[in-house]
Order: structure tokens, then sequence, then C-alpha cells
């Protein structure tokens, strides 16, 4: 007997939303922005290979927070669905919307059919001829598909150890309350990025770049794939 | 995406032939007759040769068909396969051009996929693969011969793949540095053996490829076009020298 039957259809929902919601809580969270050369992507991780921020053609990037095995499969899928697509038509003919678009679509299924949601919150981000066209997609756990401006955050969800409150969109909030982000140069938006991130620090760790992933989409990349992955000493760098 | 196709593994090709085999040719399947043969394009003299910073890799630019009707002059033979391998491409030209964007996308896929390239072994063996699943077609009168070329960036050194019409791979020794295949081959790969010295200049090693193809073009109605196309493949990446 299918335990849905005897649940409200609105308990169901508010039982997966919590579901999806603690393991996002536990995560880290990643924020995306627009700088002077394109699209940087920062989050903490502190592993050297397990990548949050990866790349799934030319001008795109997927970025993924919550439960690893979850977002990993979507990844994949979305590469494999940019890589039949640019093979059957054109790399031009790959865009950023379609496959947001899928994962709205998947997302969403697993949602309102499945016992358990996927764990999730996803990015997907796309770079334009300039800042102003950039794409950026949010879709959450859901399957919803949010369009963002020059700001994106995931996994901006958080709780004291000892309550029950949840605190949402401090991250964002605060990067709000930034006037010129969005076209400074990349030293700039990095160090206002990590301290954005610093503001939600949860345990003792701080923030150096040993422990922070740092992706960029370069326009000035003199090739069709745009997507750099910053190196540790790169990030070094542009903290002194 | 199908969300979620049936092939969760690191190739392209692999993926294609189980979620979606309606874009993978099915060449064996057609019965060639020797009139049809007559309306595909063919020939050709592609060229590999060892220099002292890596490998240049080059191939003329027409495409023939029915043995003498030249149907192209300014055709590509030679592509870029990802930041240090390159392929050039011998043999009926619509699988060749085929298999070489398949062989770039898959090189990127896995890239993607895994989270770091091929080794440059692994990637002529990838092409090996492929140039055996044409072997029914290449019965038929269908073949592909490439050459592939690549720079080995834990050995630095150039290393140019020879293949034959099974997809037997042989990666070319030390000694003799280079590689002809297609029609023209043969009198190409004459000019080399008489010509050729080792860790020659970039500038010496163009010079004797294109001696090679002129000669090749000379002989071989399938060889010639509006010049020819050469790329460089060292440790700087692959560049356009033709």
């Amino acid at each position: 007997m299918d335990i849905a039957n005897f649940i409200s259809p609105k308990q169901l929902l508010k039982i997966k939303s919590d579901i999806a919601e603690e393991a996002i809580i536990r995560a880290n969270p990643i924020i995306a922005a627009n700088y002077q050369d394109g699209i940087m992507v920062i989050a903490e991780n502190p592993t050297t290979t397990l990548f949050k921020i990866t790349e799934l053609y030319d001008r795109i990037v997927f970025a993924g927070t919550g439960v690893y095995n979850d977002y990993e499969k979507l990844r994949r899928s979305g590469v494999q669905y940019a890589d039949v697509k640019g093979f059957t038509y054109s790399r031009s003919d790959v865009k950023a919307k379609s496959i947001a678009g899928e994962y709205s679509r998947i997302l969403g299924d697993i949602f309102s059919t499945q016992h358990t949601p996927m764990e999730v919150e996803i990015l997907v981000l796309e770079l334009s001829e300039n800042n102003e066209n950039n794409a950026m997609y949010y879709i959450p756990y859901t399957g919803s598909i949010i369009e963002e401006r020059k700001i994106a955050v995931i996994g901006d969800i958080y709780k004291e150890p000892d309550s029950d409150v949840k605190k949402k969109n401090i991250i964002r909030e605060h990067l709000n309350t930034l006037e010129n982000i969005g076209n400074l140069d990349m030293t700039q938006t990095f160090r206002l990025l990590k301290d954005a991130l610093s503001t939600v620090k949860t345990n003792n760790s701080i923030l150096t770049p040993e422990n922070i992933e740092l992706v960029v989409l370069d326009r000035k990349i003199n090739k069709d794939r745009k997507f750099r992955r910053v190196s540790i000493e790169e990030m070094k760098g542009m903290l002194t | 995406m199908g969300i979620f196709n049936q092939y969760n593994g690191s190739s392209f090709i692999q993926l294609l032939k189980s979620d979606y085999p309606e874009l993978v040719s099915d060449y064996p399947k057609i019965v060639i007759d020797s009139k049809s043969l007559g309306l595909i394009p063919e020939g050709t003299t592609i060229t590999a040769l060892k220099f002292a910073d890596g490998v240049i890799i080059g191939g003329d630019r027409r495409a023939t068909a029915g043995g003498h009707l030249i149907v192209n002059e300014s055709v590509v033979k030679v592509f870029k396969t990802d930041d240090y391998s390159a392929i050039a491409i011998a043999g009926t030209f619509g699988p060749s051009v085929k298999m070489a964007k398949l062989l770039q996308t898959e090189l990127e896929h896995y890239e993607k996929i895994e989270g770091f390239p091929l080794t440059l072994e692994g990637k002529a063996t990838k092409l090996s693969y492929m140039v055996e699943l044409n072997f029914p077609a290449a019965m038929q009168g269908l073949p592909v011969m490439p050459l592939f070329v690549g720079y080995d960036i834990y050995e630095k050194t150039g290393k140019i793949f020879e293949y034959d019409i099974t997809g037997g791979t042989f990666t070319k020794p030390r000694q003799e540095p280079y590689s002809t295949s297609g029609s023209g081959g043969d009198r190409a790969a004459s000019t080399f053996e008489h010509f050729f010295k080792e860790d020659m200049s970039l500038k010496e090693s163009v010079e004797l490829m294109k001696k090679a193809l002129t000669f090749a073009s000379k002989k071989d109605t399938a060889t010639g076009g509006k010049g020819y196309i050469i790329k460089s493949v060292t440790a700087k990446g692959v560049e356009d020298i033709e």
C-alpha cells in the first residue's frame, strides 16, 4: 500500500521539501557572478578532484550542491545532452536554456512522482557576448526554473546546530548590498565573493585558496571553450 | 536528455550506439554496387612528418569521383582533434569526415565526463576502434584510412600513428618518423625516403612535406587542388601552417 494514499498531497510535498532542504543545509553554497571578462563561480570545496563546478559546453557551466551522487548524475546527463546536440547540429546550437529546461523537467518529474526528491540545487550558466546577455538559471529540487541576472546563489539555506529555525538567502542579501558587483575585474570580484562565502561559515575552518573551487567563463580565452579552472597559485596571487 | 540515458560511461560513440542509434551510420547494411561507387568522392595524399619540436601533418585538397572526375579542389582533409592531436583522412570523403568529427566529439566528451583528457595512446586506440567499426563498409568500397598525430606531453615528443584498413595501428618508431596514406601515398613516401633528416626545423619539414605532396600530385590524378593544408602539433598545441 502506497503511503501516499494516506497523506494529503500538500503534506507530502512538505515532507519531500524537508528531506531535500536537510541535505542542502548540510552542503555548501555556491555563488556565481558576472565580472568584467565573463562569469565567475566560487564554492568552498576541500577536495582536489571532486568538483562542484564543471564544464558542460563551450560557454556553459554547471554547478551543483546537495548530495554529490545526485548532482553528479545530473552533470553527466547534461554533458551527454550537450554533446549529442552539438554533434547532431552545430556547436552554436547548444544553449543553456534547453539544458536548464531539461533539468527542470526531470527534477519536477522526480519531485512529484518519486518518494524522495533529488536532494540538489543546480545552476546552469551561459556566457554571452556581453554581460547583459549572460544567462543564469537556478533550478532547485522542485524542478522550478528561475532566471537570474548578474548574481546567482545556490545552497543558501542554513540552520544553527541546536535549533530548528532555517535561515535562507543570507548570501544573496549580502551580495545585493554591493553596488557595483557585476563589472569589476577578476581580482576584485574574487575578493568580494570570497568574503560573501565567509559570511556564512558555520564551522570553524577559514576560507583559503586550498579549500576554494574557482572557475571562470572567460571571454578573453582564444578558443571555443571558454571554461577555465583557476589554480591555487593564481588565487593566492589575487589575495596579496 | 531522455534524462538519464541508458549509457553512463565516458564514450560518446557508445552513448550514440546505445541511446541514439539513429545518429550512427549504418553502412554495413547498405549493399553498394560498383556503378554507384563512381558517385562517391575519394582519393588523396596525406602525410605526417616528425621534426625537432613535434610533428607536422598535411594533405592535398582534391576530391575525385569515378576515378577521374574532379569534384572539389578545396577540400579540408586535416583536422585538429584536440589541443595536442590532429587527424588527416584518406579514402571515401563522407565517412572520413564523419569519423574525424566523431573523434573530436569523443575526445572532448571523455575529457568533460572524466575531468581529465585521454593520454595520446588512449586517443590513438579509440581511433583504431573507429576504423575497425568501418571495416565492413571499407570492404564494400567505402574505406577510411586516417593518419593520426599528437604531441605526447608526458614524453615530450611528437608521435605518428598509422592505421590499416582493419583498424590495426602501430606507432611509427623513432627510425621511421614519417608516414603517408592515400592513393598518392607511395610517391610521397619515396620523397621522404630520400630527403628526410632527423630534427629538422619547422621550415625545413614544411618544405619537405610540400615537395612530397607536389611529387604525389604529379603522378596521381586524385591528388592536387588549391594548395595544401598543413598543421603542426607541438608543445604549443595545434597550429595552422598552411
